[in-house]
């Protein structure tokens, strides 16, 4: 009795699955896409590049004229996709997108990866982030120089949460050397993950944060903004930029654009295929030019400028040379 | 303290009932889940991920509704595989195989799954309902856990490898160290690479999914391929609903252990990260121990069954409370609902919390009824999947074995996921032929990573200074738990003796 259920249920499920398939899978491809293009995703999923990516994948689909899918190759700091990335021929097929500043410099740097920047062909950053200082809602401290202070004149005194290897930690850590504070005077706690960091100092655990400034609104209720790394101000934070909360102490550190996401290739497919190589720039330009997806993005808090390749790999080039100058920071 | 909100909950139960299309994704959320849970390798998160862009279509609530059924369908589903072939689908079922298993080698497969189907949906309802008047003061007890709360427990779990060993106590020992050095393998969380022999494939360390699914599932299947069949008694080897249902009844024949099950899965599941891998553990070591017969346990004994599936099927409310009030993702599942919250341009936390309480209250009373549609559907689909008995073992080990392999090709994304598998199911075979425990050397390698990151942790914040653990109610209020339930019954009994 009940397996006649069974089975006609399964029918029902099974067939209305593949009709999902088909809906989306309409491609009337001719020449480049003849396959489904891969977008590769250097983290796990439901992260911000994981959100990007599958958020990009449906519209480009469209544009391309075939289908576009995500996969993710999460661990090792973005390491495990690059080197993927790289071991895929050069041909449109493999796409890297994903968060690719600071950690693919952090990867060269620190973490003995073997490929080099110029390995990858940054074609668009279309997701700049900026770092944020804030303190526990609680906190005593109301100001940079506040805090600043209290880790100069009581060592061990301030607890810190970072997520290791960000623009965050190492600015941190910048700020305490320009300052001639030694930096073991911090209880410095690194996370691996934004999540785990912004815990935290919601639950009071440590009195200073600095982490991406998206993704942090759902803390809001939790913390004070103390600046943030930026030339200007900004809506969202009421917060002065760095360089202007740190005034009086007389010093200033350089502003660098926080995680930067988008779209690579390897270097080799402009040469080996240059139409492709127009067509899949053109998808993508095309796609965060209409209005209707940048209404979407915006909407799910995720980038959508058109940077192009040659002033994206100059921002990648230009954070990548900030880290390797300041790098050793992050190895003691 | 917050008290229920009645408004709230009234407008949630008017929410609720105003479409019928809410329903509509309920049912087929549970299949989905009960799919993805019962084929080892395939992940809850990977489910939700599959099927995320369908709830773009969908608005808010229904989209919870849809990905919270996965959630509840997936909890249960991991435990078939668990009781039919000794291979738990994800590290929350761990627990569940000790004697599930050995059930279904006796011909108690029925019943067996019936257990856990009563002991999981009771889970599911007991967990929600503490949610609901407990969603703040729980949210705000997770803020509070900070690296220390999580080594002191994530330790608990690693005591409890010494509680698993049975006779050869030091082979056990020995058998959770190699699992701890295991685990180490990779980048640590300061960004350091150990271990790796200097092969590339193992910088991210080795997947612990595909080498508990080959320690546990191909070394049990290379030693079934003497047998002919799972179940050996022909006259045991059928598919009855009536026994299904007898297991499910019996499961509620043991209050104390599914009440002590559930707070143990909603409290310790609460933790982030950590939670349903040790509170099944927990559960499952605290029903051992309190039990007249504790010799009785992993010979088939049906109240594991049910300290494991209460324990793990109640974390789902705990990492829920944390999604909801603070918008925090404690796992792969609750990240992938996270981001359905952005698609919907809503964020979780205080501000949701306070303006859209009748939402909240709703995706809770929705899963009150999941968990009795999960009832009926899992007493439809689990004599389909108790079929697998009636399979002979020369086409059974094949296919589990190859459906293992896949499944790890789909959780790591290339050829490490398989090769996992086959390398690990020859370890987890030299393991078990010399007596070595495999369960701790899983718990080994599961936990080894997560213990070194917040021992790590804990001495960042703490700066090396001993004295913070005093400034830590709850890590002294965990220490002394976890003290006593190693040395409780002997302290009692010397002090009795003293008293004497």
């Amino acid at each position: 009795m009940y397996t006649g259920i069974m089975k006609s249920t399964i029918k029902v499920v099974a067939i209305s699955v593949l009709g999902l398939g088909l809906l989306t899978t309409s491609s009337q491809a001719k020449d480049y896409p003849t396959k489904p293009v891969n977008l590769v995703v250097g983290f796990g999923i439901g992260g911000s590049a994981d959100r990007m990516a599958r958020s990009m994948s449906t519209f480009l689909s469209d544009e391309l004229g075939g289908i576009v899918k995500v996969i993710n190759k999460k661990g090792a700091g973005t390491q495990i996709a690059a080197n993927y990335i790289l071991k895929r021929p050069a041909d449109g097929y493999t796409v890297f997108s994903s968060t690719f500043s600071p950690y693919l410099a952090t990867t060269i740097l620190t973490g003995g990866a073997k490929y080099k920047m110029t390995d990858f062909d940054f074609i668009n950053i279309q997701w700049f982030d900026y770092e944020l200082f804030a303190v526990n809602k609680n906190s005593k401290y109301n100001s940079m120089v506040e805090v600043l202070n209290a880790i100069k004149n009581h060592p061990k005194s301030v607890k810190a949460a970072v997520v290791q290897g960000s623009g965050g930690h190492l600015i941190l850590k910048l700020l305490l050397e320009k300052y001639n504070i030694p930096q073991e005077n911090l209880n410095l706690v690194t996370y691996n993950s934004g999540g785990k960091a912004r815990t935290a100092i919601a639950g009071g655990q440590v009195d200073l944060i600095a982490i991406s400034a998206q993704g942090s609104e759902n803390i809001k209720e939790f913390i004070k903004p103390l600046a943030i790394l930026k030339n200007d101000r900004v809506q969202q934070w009421d917060a002065p930029p760095l360089n202007e909360a740190i005034k009086s102490l007389g010093f200033k550190v350089p502003v660098f654009s926080g995680s930067m996401r988008g779209f690579a290739v390897r270097k080799e497919f402009k040469e080996k295929y240059p139409k492709r190589y127009e067509k899949l720039l053109g998808a993508i330009k095309r796609t965060l030019a209409s209005k209707d997806v940048q209404k979407f993005l915006k909407s799910n808090q995720i980038g959508y400028v058109w940077t192009g390749p040659e002033e994206s790999n100059k921002l990648i080039d230009e954070s990548y040379q900030f880290f390797k100058k300041y790098g050793y920071l992050l190895n003691d | 303290m917050d008290i229920v909100n009645l408004a709230s909950a009234q407008q949630a139960v008017a929410l609720l009932f105003s479409e019928p299309q809410y329903w509509l994704v309920v049912i087929p959320g549970i299949i989905i889940g009960l799919f993805f849970g019962a084929t080892p390798g395939l992940q809850t998160s990977m489910a939700m991920a599959i099927f995320l862009p369908m709830t773009m279509y969908m608005d808010f609530l229904q989209a919870m509704l849809f990905l919270t059924a996965i959630f509840t369908g997936s909890g249960f589903g991991a435990g078939v595989p668990a009781i039919l072939m000794n291979i738990p689908g994800t590290s929350s079922a761990i627990a569940t195989a000790f004697d599930g298993y050995p059930m279904a080698r006796k011909g108690e497969h029925n019943e067996a799954l019936g257990l856990a189907l009563g002991s999981s949906t009771f889970g599911v309802l007991l967990g929600y309902i503490l949610l609901f008047f407990l969603i703040k003061p729980m949210s705000l007890f997770v803020l509070k856990l900070g690296p220390s709360e999580m080594f002191i427990v994530i330790l608990w779990g690693l005591t409890l490898i010494a509680s698993l060993t049975g006779k050869h106590v030091v082979k056990g020992l020995i058998a959770g160290l190699v699992g701890l050095l295991v685990g180490t393998i990779g980048f640590s969380d300061n960004g350091i690479l150990r271990g790796t022999m200097g092969l590339d494939i193992l910088a991210d360390g080795i997947p612990v999914i595909p080498a508990m699914m080959g320690m546990f599932a191909a070394s049990e299947l290379f030693k079934l391929v003497k047998s002919e069949f799972l179940v050996e008694d022909e006259s045991q080897r059928k598919v009855r609903i009536s026994y299904i249902l007898k297991g499910f009844r019996k499961a509620f024949s043991y209050p104390v252990i599914l009440i002590r099950g559930s707070l143990i899965g909603v409290i310790i599941g609460a933790v982030p990260g950590v939670g349903s891998s040790v509170s099944n553990l927990l559960s499952y070591i605290e029903t051992k121990r309190r039990d007249k017969d504790p010799d009785s346990y992993g010979k088939g004994n049906p109240k594991g069954v049910i300290a494991s599936e209460s324990a793990n099927s109640t974390s789902e409310a705990g990492s829920m409370a944390t999604l909801l009030a603070l918008g925090i993702p404690g796992g792969g599942a609750t990240a992938v609902m996270l981001a359905a919250f952005a698609m919907h341009n809503i964020t979780g936390g205080p501000q949701f919390i306070r303006e859209q309480m009748d939402v909240v209250y709703a995706i809770i009373f929705a899963n009150f009824a999941q968990a009795f549609l999960l009832i009926i559907l899992g007493l439809l689909l689990i004599p389909v999947l108790a079929s697998i008995i009636k399979v002979k073992m020369t086409y059974l080990v094949p296919s589990v074995l190859v459906l293992a392999t896949a499944g790890s090709f789909g959780l790591t994304g290339n050829m490490s996921g398989p090769g996992t598998v086959l390398v690990f199911a020859l370890v987890g075979w030299v393991f078990r032929r010399y007596n070595f425990s495999v369960p701790a050397a899983v718990i080994g390698m599961l936990l080894g990573k997560m213990a070194e990151g917040s021992l790590v942790q804990t001495l960042q914040i703490s700066g090396g200074e001993f004295s913070y653990i005093l400034q830590r109610p709850i890590t002294i209020a965990i220490l002394v738990l976890l003290i006593f339930s190693l040395f409780g019954s002997k302290l009692i009994e010397k002090l009795t003796k003293k008293a004497k």
